[in-house]
């Protein structure tokens, strides 16, 4: 393990390294900073720059974008009370009233060191758990592969909130989009209505660029006018130096979201947002003080900051050890992995250590990065929310479909972004969630792939899903899982009482 | 009947999906015994839950009570977002980037690129010749040197300029 670090610190500190990282980061504070773009979306349309890279080098910058994207975003929350993704609108509770107050420097200080703290310590807890996950990942054979693929889908369904039903018909629909192409365990191709072009199944890349990019460029364009259309972005930052040293006051804080963080980050499908805002609701109740939240208290942006960046080193636990992607980024950060031929799950913590250690060192430099780069350009960054999206519209989505294009030399790929980029809108529109999709067909191989082989192991019998303890114990959270909106109902009137 | 939270955009596109799990489901049973096992497993229950979705779609009491089952709320007004969107704007929307890939395929991504920037800006934006100008420049000039120069990909000549 040392020696996997110490290769990857060597890396990282190439010219080539530092290089990458800091064009992640850049990107990834540009993406976070522009409302409804993200690092989804930048990562989607950074994949086909990185084929020609080393798988360090790509991972390098991925991590970078990874790392910066939450920094990014809590600016747009502080100056234009606009969340540049969604696990920043906790930040805006506090953050917006410091701005004007005209303390919009020392929030940003804030932000910048506890995004930098709750990232370090979110790695830390990923190092740790390392040797732990090897240890579990050897207990699971293909039924608890299979459960945990089902238990994954149900919980990300579930973290749809109000869209459960229509979240688990995306699931489906994904799953059989999955099924696409040649099926490796019967032999033979199944649903590729004879094209030569979908026996390698619906590629990943195209279908996120197509559902994650189009589909989001389609939509600002028919919302038309600028990207934000509220706040200030002629606030003065200054006094940082006191937000730092604010953050330092209060590492109750600090440590209390990061642990949040990481561990609501490794639960697949609950997320950055439900951490930030779980993060910023527990530092109110611990507040003596709780009256003065909403009304520009320090420790309200501290709190979602650190846990917001703390979850991705939790995010990386069932992504690199399960291949079971928690995130719609995660499940594109694993598109990045297969396209540079590393296959995420069991293995890929035993056989490429030394990758999983260039992605926490990436993370890890990222963090700290993003907040210097971010302190520096916080301003002008903001700047970018005023470009019209009919300028940026047709330049992005131009740029998304050569890079799909470049990947394979496939003007089919550019075919399938451009029919998932209206299916994705499509999507949007009628509030189909488009995360259960993706990680429906990222799972779906998996999952077919460990049922067959459980009742081969079985000899046909699909009791094997229910005698052994891990597999149990995984099918009923997951049964429980897709029961808890409708104990929710029930118990709503006695909790009201 | 109570249908106050009958949406018929909602119900169309549950029906359409309830058609595509009919479809799939009938597809997969076209495959050996194995092969459709999983399909055929996945085809049933997204047909079960495409049907719970067009009951739910109805603003019945029946289908309040689906809806309140699946989201675990009291079912309010329906507040889908696919309400008090102009059908013009998002069929435009749609249009701009379909033309720019057929385009694509016949002139090439270097051809067509300066030209979709600048109309779209133009007549979709309504901005002046000189705003679509620089845009189109800049993107153009983008993709080539990131992609040509820097990556040395190939990019996309179009059938015309293939040879």
């Amino acid at each position: 393990m040392l020696e996997s670090a110490t290769a990857a610190l060597a890396l990282l500190f190439t010219l080539d390294g530092v290089m990458f990282l800091a064009l992640g980061v850049v990107i990834g504070l540009v993406f976070g900073v522009i409302p409804g773009l993200g690092g989804t979306t930048a990562i989607a349309l950074l994949i086909p720059l990185t084929y020609s890279m080393q798988s360090e080098t790509a991972i390098t910058m991925i991590g970078g974008v990874m790392g910066s994207v939450a920094f990014g975003g809590s600016v747009s929350a502080i100056l234009l009370n606009t969340p540049g993704i969604a696990p920043n609108a906790a930040t805006c509770f506090d953050g917006f009233p410091m701005a004007q107050q005209g303390k919009a420097g020392v929030a940003i200080g804030a932000a910048a060191t506890a995004s930098s703290l709750g990232g370090l310590i979110g790695v830390a807890i990923l190092i740790a758990v390392i040797p732990v996950a090897k240890q579990i990942v050897l207990l699971f054979g293909p039924p608890e592969f299979f459960a945990l693929a089902i238990l994954g889908l149900g919980a990300i369904a579930l973290s749809t909130g109000g869209k459960f039903l229509r979240g688990l018909i995306s699931g489906a629909i994904g799953l059989a989009l999955a099924f696409v192409g040649y099926d490796a365990i019967n032999g033979g191709t199944r649903f590729t209505v004879d094209s030569e072009y979908l026996f390698d199944g619906i590629k990943l890349v195209p279908t996120l660029t197509g559902l994650f990019v189009v589909a989001e460029m389609i939509n600002l364009t028919i919302k038309g006018g600028i990207v934000a259309s509220e706040g200030r972005t002629d606030a003065k930052i200054a006094r940082v130096t006191d937000g730092i040293k604010a953050v330092f006051q209060n590492m109750p804080t600090v440590i209390r979201g990061s642990a949040i963080g990481a561990f609501i980050g490794a639960i697949p499908g609950v997320g950055g947002t439900v951490a930030s805002f779980l993060s910023y609701a527990s530092t109110v109740q611990a507040s003596k003080d709780p009256e003065s939240f909403g009304k520009g208290n320090i420790k309200g942006v501290i709190a979602p900051e650190a846990a917001n960046n703390a979850k991705d080193g939790g995010a990386l636990i069932p992504t690199l050890a399960f291949g079971i992607p928690g995130s719609a980024e995660m499940a594109i950060f694993l598109g990045v992995l297969v396209l540079h031929g590393l296959e995420p799950g069991p293995l890929m913590l035993i056989e490429h250590e030394g990758i999983v250690f260039s992605l926490i060192v990436a993370l890890a430099s990222a963090a700290i990065l993003a907040s210097m780069i971010g302190l520096m350009v916080a301003r002008y960054l903001t700047l970018v929310t005023l470009i019209d999206v009919h300028m940026l519209a047709p330049t992005v989505i131009a740029v998304a479909l050569v890079g799909v294009f470049a990947l394979h030399s496939s003007f089919g790929d550019v075919v399938v972004a451009m029919i998932f980029g209206i299916i994705g809108y499509l999507m949007i529109r009628f509030d189909y969630p488009r995360i259960t999709l993706v990680i429906a067909l990222v799972l779906g191989e998996l999952a077919e792939r460990s049922y067959h082989q459980s009742l081969m192991i079985a000899d046909g019998h699909a009791s094997v899903f229910f005698t052994r303890g891990i597999s149990l114990g995984l099918l009923l959270v997951t049964l429980i899982i897709l029961l808890i909106p409708a104990l929710r109902l029930l118990l709503r009137p006695r909790l009201a009482k | 009947m109570d249908t106050h939270n009958f949406n018929a955009r909602n119900m169309i596109s549950a029906i359409l999906l309830l058609a595509f799990s009919v479809v799939f489901l009938s597809w997969s049973y076209s495959y050996g015994e194995r092969a459709q096992q999983v399909p055929v497993l996945v085809g049933w229950v997204m047909f079960t839950l495409c049907v719970l979705d067009v009951v739910a779609s109805t603003g019945t009491r029946i289908g309040d009570m689906v809806r309140a089952f699946f989201s675990g709320t009291v079912i309010g007004k329906d507040n889908s977002s696919a309400a008090g969107k102009p059908v013009g704007r998002t069929i435009a929307a749609m249009l701009w980037p379909t033309a720019f890939v057929l385009m694509v395929g016949v002139f090439g991504f270097m051809a067509v690129i300066p030209v979709y920037v600048f109309l779209f800006v133009v007549l979709q934006g309504k901005k002046s010749f000189r705003q679509g100008i620089i845009a189109a420049a800049v993107t153009t000039a983008f993709t080539y040197v990131v992609f040509e120069l820097l990556l040395s990909y190939e990019v996309y000549k179009g059938i015309v300029f293939s040879g």
